[in-house]
């Protein structure tokens, strides 16, 4: 239990102790676990082994690799006909009472890291029948060594990951998202707060008489998607911290919105400003016909034309 | 040509030349055909001299243009639709003329106008007549006609009758007055910088709309003056001596006003860095950024705002999937869902299908990317349709409404007429003129009619404002067609 608490990232901490009050056996452990650690994806064989520590006698290695190997810090992997020792990487310790069944679906879990895996996938990849496997996982999930995560993608996808994870932001979906749920209000209230502020930045600029030059004013006009994070967490709407990014997919939905125009300044950073539409009020506005769903069937010859039309008999009243 | 596009000028000529007119020319509208043809497909309506007549007027205006067939004896007609649309414009033509000019000139344009095409003595007289001027102010006018020939507003065209071309370089020259033979040179307006004006405003006003500013207006005013005409996507290069010599105010800051018209993202302007400071105007993408803010507008208003920012996500996306498209927009996954497929069954969104190659298994596993995107051109083509038929329908209705009170308004105009009359001989007097009024009108006559004017006004300010758009859908179409 304690072990699972302590998370995967204190792992390697967890053996540095260990190493100073080390007594002959354990130093060797260290450093074969060092040296097989230093191989990197490629492995080490027995041989190898043997020509970086000569000192150790055979039974002694067999006994450092067969503890490392229980301890689930290296895994044994065959590579042409040849044995070869692998680091497995900071591991989360597994929950002490675990059968072999819930170690095999923990170490699948544990590897798929922060994105978590899906039920289907553990499955297939276990070999596990159904019940079993929901078994397996209610155990461990009441265990608190791994948690269900429900995924934005679909509604009823779920993930598994390790109890002390944070999900991914692909999982959670950003700061967009509270229990997966899209706050398309938060954005709305982000988004006016943004173009209120480039508004005032604007109308600041334009009414300072200080200033002279036609061009400075402009330039003042325009704000960095730094200086609008800094308004907007200093207004504290955003309970969530938010980073330039997410600011930025912000007053890119301005831009979209038609509402500002942005380009990259001579340092390379995005900037912002409010602008107007090119054209004022759109022509096609003024008529019923404009926003008329089925003007495309609405011709002289047809029973739907424009002099029987109710809208354009309201329009046509003054 | 488009049903609505033959409705429009039907309209428009049983609107300025009347109903037997745009009957005669109907035909005309599928094709160019023989006189004799015509009147067999006329069926005898109406006789030939009427048949006559009617092209021989329309000749007159170039909304008809006879063409010599080398394989067949008989001439052929073809109608302009092109230039018969141009009717729509010619308020807008005469305010023009009236502010950069003033009354006289517009009176001349105007007279032009009603006489389609005419010697430069007989538009002036004409007009004198018109407007009830003396000929002592002949000279007046003539001079001014000069000035609009000088300034290109009028230009030579060839004759019929005696058959003669206008050489190219002698468009703009205008004739001196005891010239022998000046009454075969004939004049019409020169469409081309009537366009050109409009576009100007267009611009001028787009950019003062993104700077704020007034005095940006004026820079770009003088820069887009000093434009040779041509259609080119991209003008001729104007050095900053020539805007500066030309401009009245902002001299101080010329410069950076040429700076922040070129920074701006929407880049109407080119500067270069030389020892001479040339600048280009982008017309191109001008018109193009014009365009597109239509465009959104137009979807904005008929889908809402959400679809709205889903469109011009696309656009400055090119290509996207579905799953990005809501990511870069921000729109809840079904929201986007139903906006897009909205937007998709009205075309305003385009889908490519991108399947996945067949796996080694031989089966494929059904699984296709489909990538959003728009295609302008049809887009295009498809909102000139709707914007031709929303034309249409607001000329039906002042047709209607001038049908259905034809005799209320022709005591109207007799009324004005004898108005008028008594008020050109100064016998006009304020009340008497309110109690004939009162007398020949009832009230209720009264209200109708005021609400028929003002009925009508609105008509014709929506049409003219449905005019600009027509106006930049074409431009966009001529830019985007002379690249290839
Ligand atoms: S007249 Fe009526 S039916 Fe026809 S396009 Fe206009 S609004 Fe639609």
């Amino acid at each position: 239990m304690a072990a699972v608490k302590r998370g995967h990232r204190d792992d390697l901490s967890d053996v540095a102790p260990l190493a100073k009050k080390a007594r002959e056996p354990e130093t060797a452990e260290q450093r074969v676990l060092e040296i097989i650690k230093c191989s990197g994806n490629k492995g080490v064989s027995d041989e190898d082994l043997i020509r970086a520590c000569p000192v150790l006698t055979i039974d002694e290695r067999v006994d450092v690799v067969n503890k490392l190997i229980t301890s689930n810090a290296i895994t044994l992997h065959k590579v042409k006909d040849t044995l070869r020792y692998k680091y497995k990487g900071p591991t989360a310790s597994t929950p002490g009472d675990a059968n072999t069944e819930e170690l095999v679906v923990f170490n699948l879990i544990r590897d798929s890291g922060r994105k978590g895996i899906w039920i289907r996938d553990v499955r297939i990849k276990s070999n596990l029948g159904l019940p079993r496997l929901k078994k397996i996982l209610k155990s461990l999930e009441t265990k608190k060594a791994i948690k269900a995560v429900k995924s934005v993608a679909a509604a009823r996808k779920i993930v598994y990951m390790l109890f002390d994870l944070e999900p991914d932001s692909s999982i959670t979906g950003g700061a967009w998202y509270s229990n997966q749920e899209f706050e398309s209000e938060f954005i709305e209230i982000l988004t006016k707060h943004s173009y209120k502020f480039l508004e005032a930045k604007k109308s600041k600029a334009l009414k300072n008489t200080t200033i002279r030059s036609p061009l400075v004013k402009y330039n003042t006009s325009y704000a960095t998607a730094d200086r609008v994070l800094e308004f907007i967490s200093k207004t504290g709407i955003s309970k969530v911290r938010l980073t330039v990014e997410d600011i930025i997919s912000i007053l890119d939905l301005l831009v979209y919105d038609g509402l500002a125009a942005k380009r990259v300044n001579s340092e390379g950073k995005l900037e912002y400003r409010s602008t107007k539409t090119l054209l004022s009020r759109n022509a096609v506005s003024f008529l019923p016909c404009g926003s008329c769903p089925v003007i495309k069937r609405c011709s002289d010859a047809n029973q739907l034309n424009c002099l029987n039309c109710k809208h354009m008999k309201i329009w046509t009243t003054i | 040509m488009s049903s609505d596009y033959c409705r429009i000028c039907t309209s428009i000529l049983r609107d300025y030349f009347g109903q037997d007119v745009s009957e005669i020319a109907k035909p005309l509208q599928w094709g160019q055909k023989s006189l004799m043809t015509l009147s067999t497909m006329l069926d005898g309506k109406y006789p030939r001299h009427l048949i006559q007549e009617t092209i021989i007027v329309l000749l007159q205006f170039n909304f008809v243009s006879a063409i010599c067939n080398v394989h067949s004896v008989q001439i052929e007609y073809k109608l302009n639709m092109e230039n018969i649309l141009m009717i729509l414009r010619y308020p807008k033509y005469l305010s023009i003329i009236k502010r950069k000019f003033g009354n006289q000139y517009k009176e001349l344009v105007e007279t032009l106008l009603c006489l389609g095409r005419a010697s430069l003595s007989k538009i002036v007289s004409e007009c004198i007549k018109l407007q009830n001027k003396t000929d002592d102010l002949y000279n007046n006018y003539w001079e001014k006609a000069i000035e609009l020939i000088r300034n290109e507003y009028f230009k030579r065209t060839p004759t019929y009758v005696v058959w003669t071309e206008v050489k190219q370089n002698k468009i703009f020259t205008p004739p001196t007055k005891n010239q022998k033979d000046e009454k075969k040179i004939l004049f019409t307006l020169n469409y081309n910088k009537f366009h050109q004006d409009m576009r100007n405003k267009i611009i001028i006003d787009a950019v003062v709309r993104t700077f704020d500013d007034t005095i940006v207006g004026e820079v770009m005013s003088t820069i887009l003056s000093q434009c040779a005409d041509s259609s080119a996507p991209v003008s001729n290069p104007i050095s900053l001596q020539l805007i500066r010599s030309n401009l009245s105010v902002g001299h101080n800051y010329l410069l950076e006003y040429i700076t922040m018209i070129e920074e701006d993202p929407t880049k109407f302007l080119c500067k270069s860095y030389g020892t001479m400071c040339n600048i280009t105007v982008n017309f191109k993408q001008i018109i193009n950024c014009l365009n597109d803010s239509i465009m959104d507008q137009v979807v904005s208003y008929k889908f809402g705002e959400s679809s709205a920012r889903l469109f011009r996500a696309t656009r400055s996306n090119k290509l996207l999937e579905l799953e990005r498209l809501q990511q870069t927009a921000l729109i809840p996954d079904r929201e986007t869902k139903t906006l897009t497929s909205e937007l998709f069954m009205n075309n305003y969104l385009q889908v490519q299908e991108l399947r996945k190659p067949n796996t080694r298994l031989g089966r494929n596993d059904g699984k296709s990317f489909y990538l959003y995107h728009l295609n302008e051109r049809q887009l295009h083509q498809e909102l000139t349709e709707e914007i031709l038929k929303m034309i249409g329908n607001c000329m039906m209705w002042k047709f209607k409404t001038c049908e259905d009170n034809k005799r209320l308004l022709k005591n109207k105009a007799r009324f004005d007429g004898m108005v008028q009359g008594l008020q050109d001989k100064q016998e006009a007097d304020k009340d008497f003129i309110e109690e004939a009024m009162d007398n020949l009108f009832s009230p209720s006559e009264r209200i109708l009619l005021d609400s028929i004017n003002r009925l009508l006004r609105k008509c014709q300010l929506n049409i003219m404002r449905l005019d600009v758009c027509l106006f930049l859908f074409h431009s966009y179409k001529r830019y985007n067609e002379t690249i290839k």
